[in-house]
């Protein structure tokens, strides 16, 4: 199993400042000579001079963000203040900006900080010079005691390559549904054109019913316990089938299709019966024939998923497990491509009939905030409860790894508010978050595996 | 007149043909920092020959003699024959007014408290008590100590006094002697 990402908190306290920095520790460290922090984020509060007298009521201001605007904040502080010790009177020195972030004179002793809030407008606080001093104090501390990577060249690093296999992965599948339906199309004509008389007559009897529900409970039993964790992707697949054929079926359906390869091939051999069974029969079997093309694609998807593509699987997953209570089933399967690309979390959202927009809106302000650690290989589902502000209530793990990951700062963590998702009532969904940095909510509408 | 231009003006003057004008600008600020740490916290030589050797550079500040005559190396200063300060002993000096200021953090910042609260309810510095003591000891001091601005107005002596104490804020906390010797860098490359 691989290695937790440790996650290390940092505090620096001067005065009325305190900053506390979290991120990932990297090995650099060892040759630096003092802790590197990847993947940081940081939480400053700056409080009344009078905090003393009133502990706890004194909260000037507080901000907190990741290592941009850190890196913003801590050179724009350091430089104004020693353009302020070099100056020869007081309040003689001039606005100084970084990004979005300002600080201005104010009279003698006062200095205006202006601070980015993307949703809000920002924020303009009057910091007292010991105030200032206090902060150019935390942030020198920090400054002397972390090193801190710069996320640009993480994200560059770490969004290049899954991206490109993503697509590579997409072609490859297509590719394989196109080679596997000419080998379908070419190899078995004559049992297209006999089975119609009687379906049972061209294949085994053995098959057909594997087809059926009546064969899923039989395989599950023995996929169950091995697969379960890194299946969530394909086990979609048999959710769509079976859920259109009975609802039972959904919770001895979801192990059936991930298998391992062994198992794999030899169901491989019932998805290629069965488009040429579903068909030519359409008028009568239509619950089953919408369900296959879903299974169709998770399987032939499969090959893929044995490199490293693993959003693939998942997001036609997603959109296959709310494809029945869609108005068109039909039509998400030929959506798949397309959501591969413009990303999973919109994708998964898609079909969601009232709630898409607003889940579509959750998907992408986690998709922001989410970064994977970097030993991730699993998707982490979380029950997400938003408060109608968009606080977030709880994050809840539904199953082990995800519980070990829940510390993680890039997730929602609760207290955090997600901007751009306020509703009328307290909200739960699932959220799945993909190790190749993609985000996907199932509505609250949604059916949950 | 600028206070500021106080030590401009006398930095500007020529001490000799060999000494780089950058050092009389450093120079004179170490002295004036100095001088402002007396004043506001009554500390004498001994505190900073002490401080000196708690830094390990008591070779470069031996004695009282030593310190009198590096500080008397200020070119605002009165008295002739005036020593050149080499970088060693500017950085020395750095230290030790570092050392001294945060050894006396807490008055600094209770000056610096005062000299807030005071400006937002529009009062004179010198209102309070603590800080009409130290700009009353600081002019003395300077009108005393100084030969070459003898025509310093209060006013301008207190600007500079309140913009020392301020500073002393800043080189008390982290990193404090590295802001004290780039100001004086920059500023003596003005």
């Amino acid at each position: 199993m691989a290695a937790i990402a440790s996650v290390t908190s940092y505090e620096y306290a001067a005065g009325t400042c305190t900053l506390r920095l979290v991120g990932q520790l990297s090995p650099l460290g060892q040759v630096t000579g003092r802790p590197v922090l990847g993947r940081s984020r940081f939480y400053l509060q700056v409080h009344q001079e009078d905090v003393a007298d009133a502990p706890g009521a004194g909260l000037l201001v507080e901000a907190s963000g990741r290592e941009p605007q850190f890196s913003a904040l801590n050179d724009l502080v350091q430089t104004y203040v020693q353009s302020h010790l070099s100056a020869h009177t007081l309040g003689s020195g001039s606005t100084m900006f970084r990004g979005e972030v300002s600080l201005q004179p104010v009279g003698l002793t006062r200095h205006r900080l202006t601070l980015p809030a993307p949703p809000a407008p920002p924020r303009v606080v009057d910091l007292s010079t010991l105030q200032l001093a206090d902060l150019a104090d935390a942030l020198e501390q920090a400054d002397d005691a972390l090193q801190i990577i710069p996320d640009d060249a993480i994200a560059k690093a770490r969004s290049a390559r899954p991206r490109l296999s993503l697509w590579l992965g997409s072609v490859a599948a297509v590719g394989i549904a196109a080679l596997l339906g000419n080998q379908l199309l070419t190899t078995a004509p004559s049992s297209v054109v006999l089975s119609p008389n009687s379906p049972s007559a061209n294949g085994s009897p053995a098959q057909s019913p594997a087809q059926s529900p009546a064969q899923s409970p039989a395989q599950s039993p023995a996929q169950t316990p091995s697969d379960n964790q890194p299946s969530t992707q394909a086990e979609s697949a048999p959710d769509s089938a079976l859920e259109s054929a009975g609802p039972t079926a959904v919770g001895e359906a979801t192990p059936t299709a991930p298998g391992p390869p062994s198992a794999r091939s030899a169901e491989g051999g019932a998805p290629k019966t069965a488009p040429p069974a579903a068909a030519p029969p359409a008028p009568s079997p239509a619950p089953p024939g919408l369900a296959y093309p879903p299974q169709a694609d998770a399987q032939v998807t499969r090959p893929d998923a044995d490199s490293p593509l693993d959003q693939a699987p998942a997001v036609a997953g997603a959109e296959a497990r709310q494809a029945p209570g869609s108005s068109a089933p039909g039509s998400s399967a030929p959506e798949n491509p397309e959501a591969f690309a413009t990303g999973p979390g919109v994708a998964a959202t898609s079909s969601a009939g009232l709630d898409s927009d607003w889940a579509t809106g959750l998907a992408r302000a986690l998709d922001q905030q989410w970064r994977p650690p970097a030993d991730l290989s699993d998707p982490l589902r979380y029950s997400l409860t938003l408060a109608p502000d968009g606080t977030v209530v709880a994050l809840v793990p539904l199953n082990e790894i995800s519980a070990t990951y829940q510390a993680t700062p890039t997730l929602p963590l609760p207290g955090t508010i997600i901007p751009g998702v306020a509703g009328e009532s307290t909200v739960t969904v699932e959220v799945q978050f993909l190790p190749t940095g993609a985000v996907v909510v199932v509505p609250p509408g949604g059916s949950a595996p | 007149m600028d206070p500021s231009s106080l030590s401009e003006q006398n930095l500007a003057q020529p001490e000799g043909a060999t000494t780089p004008r950058q050092l009389h600008s450093i120079k004179a600020q170490l002295d004036l920092v100095l001088l402002a740490l007396e004043a506001l916290t009554g500390l004498g030589s001994d505190a900073m020959l002490a401080a000196a050797e708690g830094l390990g550079v008591s070779d470069l500040l031996s004695d009282r003699v030593n310190l009198w005559r590096l500080r008397q190396a200020s070119p605002l200063r009165k008295g002739q024959g005036r020593k050149k300060l080499d970088i060693d002993e500017g950085r020395a000096l750095v230290l030790v007014c570092c050392q001294l200021a945060i050894a006396h953090r807490d008055t600094i910042r209770q000056a610096v408290a005062r000299l807030e609260t005071t400006l937002a309810q529009g009062q004179a510095p010198h209102r309070a008590a603590q800080l009409g003591d130290y700009l009353d000891a600081f002019s003395n001091a300077y009108q005393d100590r100084m030969e070459a601005d003898q025509t310093a107005t209060t006013d301008e002596l207190t600007t500079l006094g309140l913009k020392l104490l301020v500073d002393l804020l800043f080189y008390s906390g982290s990193g404090g002697s590295r802001k004290l010797w780039v100001a004086l860098l920059d500023r003596a490359g003005e």
